[in-house]
């Protein structure tokens, strides 16, 4: 083939591959949905502002955020009052967005001079445009006359609605309205009231006996905001689980859902919203009914009727949850359950996705019964466990599976499965343990039955036993001197012997330090990570811990390593463990020689000295800044010693200057996301000064975000701020109007 | 033409050369070079071609499931020794591809196989692929430059790209690179319909769609590839196609048949019926305007979906409000909704600008 063919091949090819690895992500909404809010059609705008409720944040593109003016805009002067109150409740849903406010009030300056407001709109302007404080607050004054200003007060009231706590102090001015003759005044002053939150509250307290309902509503919605119940209030919420409007409709039931037990009145309601016809009207309010029947437990009774109704029409996805509750409904739904268990107790299809579905209901259906009834599940599945796998063999092993889920809930089954384990059926015992390993703690009585199996020389018995075993817990202290004993017997399976071990509390410790020494690798690392999760280890277990930090095999100080760090995030409401030994052998190993151990302390050096950051809607930016430095810096080729500049803050800062002035944005990026994040300097300032006028968008989002984030320091970058607030990026100017805020208020 | 063809000859297969020569070796060339772009097409949307259930079919007529992506091959390869009975194949096959699928309306599949046709050695071929190249250029402009979404947005994606073209507040850069093209557009059809510039216009093509391959390539935006080869074959196309014609529009239409004068009277018929409603954009030059149709579908899970990139099939879906509905029809479900808004210059003067679908109705219609 000659030069010519394989390039014009080339030519043709690569475009051709470059094609088939072309991905490109969902754009957002948000944008079209914004531009149907301008649709002469009343029930697009409607459509619209109703789906902009639900947009999420995670979108790639414009959040909801973006669509605030637009909202703003139909909330202050749609002709159709259904579509001004679906964009107050999306609005809602967004929450305040001073960004949003300050961008309506722009583009109704002119209006509002038209309107004869020109002292307020000139002082308003100027606020905006050359900002001496935060822009948000130095309006609100002038906000507040054009509410006394004929066709000014609907845009005045949706800009201090979504100004939020910065418009504090235009309550008493919105609460006048309140008592005016105008239905339109009146509920989007209730609506601004309820958006501002705290200072309004004692206003919000007597708006709930209004005559006016679409201000009980509002002021019934902001004081059942931000989880707050008060179950005197739950009559007030009856009434609006009727709402025609789906919105509506759907935050009554959620509410009531945060009532408990409280709210049993509201059961008749819920199951008529759960009986209604799947439509686009009521698919939402038909989930948030299940939802909230299934937190009422027991009290939901009324509903098992139309629950059966529904399994036999239900869709596949609707089926589980329709079991789930069932379940949560208790005693009262057996009777609608035992046809779910007939059904699933039958062959598995030979289609697999059927087969799928089958198992899926299955479990579901057991899962109910087995809390509702654990012994009527236990006497009707257990017979499947008990059968021979002769029989119809793969379809035991099925049974076997659905008895593991009843999980301890099938601890009555102990003294039948511990007839198995002594059996000379090999798979009868290995059934027996399957099933025994699930019912963990209560399964204590047959350990004297499961030792001897762990003297059988048959590694997949030996394997389940002591997973058996393990999951009994403290109870199985007994154990420890037979798997002590199996432990040198075990060979390439010692691993098997001490993983979990932990769970046996401080009898297995001794086991686990003599594993610290063993001549293989991952048994070791294990044991380590069995020590440093024991309840209690003593300080000569922990010594071996610490000795294996320093092990000749990199992978077992990589691995203790990361162990000992991981102790440092317990589960929520746990302290952490082992938090200062974590500490002392981060800053000893921090200049290691092994590039491995001193990148992880160094890592863990940032998530210690890092200031914790909020993330909002425009933190669009890179995670994992920090690590980018550090490996764009070479620290896995570096000299151990190198690593010192990350001993402190003030060193790490000043390691991350150096990257301000990077040829490559993603670095300017990333140093201006880790200078955000550690204390505040006048030479980070001004480096993030320099970056907010960043050429690239990145840069100029991650510098605007890193000011906000040194708060009241930043204030000699205000003028830096301004710019970036008239950015033409959206993102960076949310990103300011954040910072912006940030600064001057906190 | 026989001192033409010998230096055509140089570095060709026996095969091929044995089989389109003596001809125009302007026109051979251009064959292949359209049959190249069409084969590459079809290549990197091949799922499109195939039969499948996922993403689903949309006909519009039940027809059997063929495998038109090697039929298509085929009749391609025809076109290359057998020009006439290769293009009636082709332009067959597609059609009825496009019946069975209407996903398959694809601008750039239609444009080169009308090319292709254009290469055939036929009383007013040659014309019927100038007029056709006018017809394009022009249409797509003055689409362009009377298209709010495309001023707005389709200029932001050109300045900014994909991801923050919709973030970006200022839209002056926005407006003016959607101008620019736009006109370039139109200058370019009407310098084509002029003797004396049209050689110029000819090299003005072939450079615009050449920015616009760079623009769309993966030095670029990384976009849309199932469009590179059709920038390509036209870059080449309108260098040696507008080469051979010779006078202005009347002198071309004089040459022409009545067959192909009626085809000619279609490329400015169609781009009228569009604006009435009565075609379709990708059928009458509407292409990447952004001002046929576009569509939002609310899903009745919360999920907010917008039909437009097919990643699975590696192509636009065709902005047809029959194809929008028989798509929503097929992917969704009760519950869901579809508001399909009308784009066209004329779309509020004809009737409503935008119109909600429930999925039930939808049905219910059928």
């Amino acid at each position: 083939m000659t030069t010519k063919v394989r390039s014009i091949l080339a030519a043709l090819c690569l475009p051709a591959l470059s094609a088939m690895a072309q991905t490109v992500p969902e754009p957002s909404p948000v944008p079209q949905l914004c531009e149907m809010l301008a649709s002469a059609d009343a029930a697009v705008r409607l459509a619209a502002a109703e789906r902009l409720a639900g947009v999420g944040t995670g979108v790639n593109g414009l959040p909801p955020h973006a669509a605030v003016p637009s909202l703003l805009r139909v909330f202050a002067a749609d002709s159709d009052p259904r579509c001004a109150e679906m964009a107050a409740l999306a609005l809602a849903a967004i929450g305040p967005f001073p960004l949003g406010a300050l961008d309506h009030v722009t583009a109704h300056l002119e209006a509002w001079q038209q309107a004869g407001a020109d002292e307020q709109v000139e002082r308003i302007r100027t606020a905006i445009q050359q900002p001496v404080g935060w822009a948000g607050t130095a309006i609100v004054p002038d906000l507040e006359l054009l509410l006394r200003v004929e066709g000014c007060a609907p845009g005045a009231l949706g800009a201090l609605a979504m100004l939020g706590s910065d418009a504090a102090a235009a309550v008493p001015a919105v609460a006048r309205l309140l008592e005016g003759e105008q239905a339109g005044a009146r509920w989007r002053a209730a609506f601004a009231l309820a958006m501002i939150g705290a200072a309004s509250e004692p206003l919000l307290r007597k708006g709930l006996a209004h005559d006016d309902a679409a201000v009980r509503f509002w002021s019934l919605r902001a004081r059942l905001s931000g989880g707050a119940t008060d179950k005197a209030l739950v009559p007030a919420v009856l009434p609006w689980l009727d709402d025609d409007r789906p919105l509506i409709q759907v935050w009554a039931i959620r509410t009531v859902t945060t009532f408990g037990k409280a709210a049993a009145p509201a059961v008749p309601k819920l199951v008529a919203v759960l009986a209604q016809p799947l439509l686009a009207e009521t698919v939402h309010a038909r989930l948030a009914a299940r939802l909230a029947l299934k937190q009422l437990g027991p009290a939901a009774a009324a509903a098992v009727p139309t629950l059966v109704d529904l399994l036999a029409a239900e869709s596949a996805d609707g089926y589980e949850s329709v079991a789930d509750l069932l379940e949560a409904i208790g005693p009262a739904a057996v009777a609608a359950i035992e046809p779910l268990l007939v059904r699933a107790t039958a062959s598995p299809s030979a289609d697999p996705h059927l087969s799928q579905l089958v198992e899926n209901r299955a479990q579901a259906a057991i899962a109910a019964l087995a809390r509702i009834d654990p012994a009527r599940a236990v006497a009707t599945l257990l017979p499947g466990v008990e059968q021979k796998p002769e029989d119809d063999f793969p379809y035991t092993w099925h049974r076997v599976w659905r008895f593991c889920a009843l999980g301890p809930g099938a601890a009555t089954a102990v003294p039948r499965l511990r007839a198995l384990l002594t059996s000379d059926d090999r798979t009868a015992k290995a059934r027996a343990l399957l099933v025994l390993e699930r019912i963990g703690a209560a399964a204590a009585p047959a350990l004297p039955d499961m030792l001897p199996v762990l003297a059988i020389d048959d590694d997949y018995l030996r394997f389940v036993a002591l997973r058996a075993i393990v999951a009994i817990g403290p109870a199985a202290a007994p154990a420890v001197p037979a798997l002590e004993a199996l432990f040198p017997r075990a060979g390439d399976r010692r691993t098997d012997v001490i993983r979990d071990l932990h769970r046996l509390g401080a009898a297995a410790e001794p086991l686990l330090v003599r594993a610290t020494t063993d001549s293989e690798h991952w048994t070791r690392a294990i044991a380590a990570e069995q020590i440093l999760r024991l309840p209690a280890a003593t300080p000569k277990a922990l010594a071996a811990v610490v000795a294996l930090l320093d092990d000749k095999d990199p992978l077992v100080r990589s691995e203790v390593l990361q162990d000992l760090l991981w102790s440092l995030h317990p589960a929520p409401g746990q302290e952490p463990k082992h938090a200062a030994l974590a500490r002392e052998q981060v800053l000893r190993l921090l200049t290691s020689e092994d590039p491995h151990v001193r990148t992880t302390c160094a890592e863990a050096q940032w998530q210690a000295l890092a200031r914790r950051v909020e993330r909002d809607i425009t933190d669009h930016l890179p995670y994992g800044a920090f690590s980018t430095l550090m490996y764009e810096w070479g620290i896995q080729k570096r000299k151990g010693t190198d690593a010192e500049v990350f001993r402190d803050a003030t060193s790490m800062a000043a390691w991350a200057l150096t990257f301000a002035t990077d040829a490559r944005a993603e670095i300017r990026a990333a140093a201006a996301q880790v200078l955000g994040q550690l204390p505040s300097s006048p030479a980070s300032r001004e480096a993030l000064t320099l970056l907010v006028a960043d050429a690239d968008l990145r840069v100029r989002l991650a510098a605007v975000t890193a000011l906000g984030w040194h708060g009241q320091q930043a204030r000699s970058c205000l003028g830096a701020l301004g710019k970036a607030f008239h950015d033409r990026d959206w993102f960076v100017r949310a990103a300011a109007a954040t910072a912006l805020r940030r600064v001057h208020t906190r | 033409v026989t001192c033409s063809a010998t230096r055509a000859n140089r570095g060709l297969p026996d095969l091929v050369v044995g089989a389109v020569l003596p001809v125009s070796p302007s026109r051979t060339v251009l064959r292949l070079v359209v049959v190249t772009a069409q084969a590459a097409t079809i290549l990197i949307t091949w799922p499109l071609w195939q039969p499948r259930t996922e993403p689903p079919l949309l006909p519009l007529i039940e027809l059997p499931a063929w495998p038109f992506g090697l039929l298509l091959l085929v009749s391609l390869a025809l076109a290359v020794v057998r020009p006439v009975a290769g293009v009636l194949a082709h332009v067959g096959l597609l059609t009825v591809a496009i019946v069975a699928d209407q996903t398959r309306e694809q601008p750039q599949v239609l444009s080169l196989a009308v090319l292709l046709a254009a290469t055939m050695q036929k009383r007013g071929a040659c014309e019927i692929g100038a007029l056709h190249l006018v017809a394009l250029w022009l249409w797509s402009g003055i689409g362009k430059l009377t298209s709010g979404r495309f001023l707005a947005h389709g200029g932001a994606w050109i300045v900014f790209g994909p991801e923050t073209a919709d973030t970006q507040v200022d839209p002056t850069a926005s407006i003016a690179a959607g101008v620019a093209v736009g006109a370039v557009e139109v200058a370019l059809a009407l310098l084509v319909l002029v003797p004396r510039t049209r050689r110029g216009a000819a090299w003005a093509g072939a450079v615009l769609h050449l920015a616009i391959l760079a623009l769309l390539s993966p030095l670029g935006r990384d976009w849309n590839p199932a469009v590179w080869p059709w920038n390509a074959a036209l870059a080449i196309g309108s260098v040696l196609l507008l080469g051979q014609v010779e006078g202005g529009p009347r002198a071309m239409l004089r040459r022409c048949g009545p067959a192909t004068r009626a085809l000619a009277a279609m490329f400015f018929a169609l781009p009228v019926g569009f604006h009435l409603g009565l075609v379709d954009g990708p059928l009458a030059f509407q292409v990447y305007a952004q001002n046929t149709c576009h569509a939002i579908v609310l899903r009745a899970d919360g999920r907010t979906e917008i039909p437009g990139r097919i990643a699975a099939l590696r192509v636009l879906m065709p902005p047809v409000p029959r194809i929008l509905l028989v798509w929503f029809l097929r992917t969704g479900g009760p519950g869901d909704r579809m508001i399909l808004v009308d784009d066209r210059p004329l779309g509020a003067v004809l009737g409503p600008r935008e119109r909600i679908h429930r999925f039930e109705d939808v049905k219910g219609r059928q």
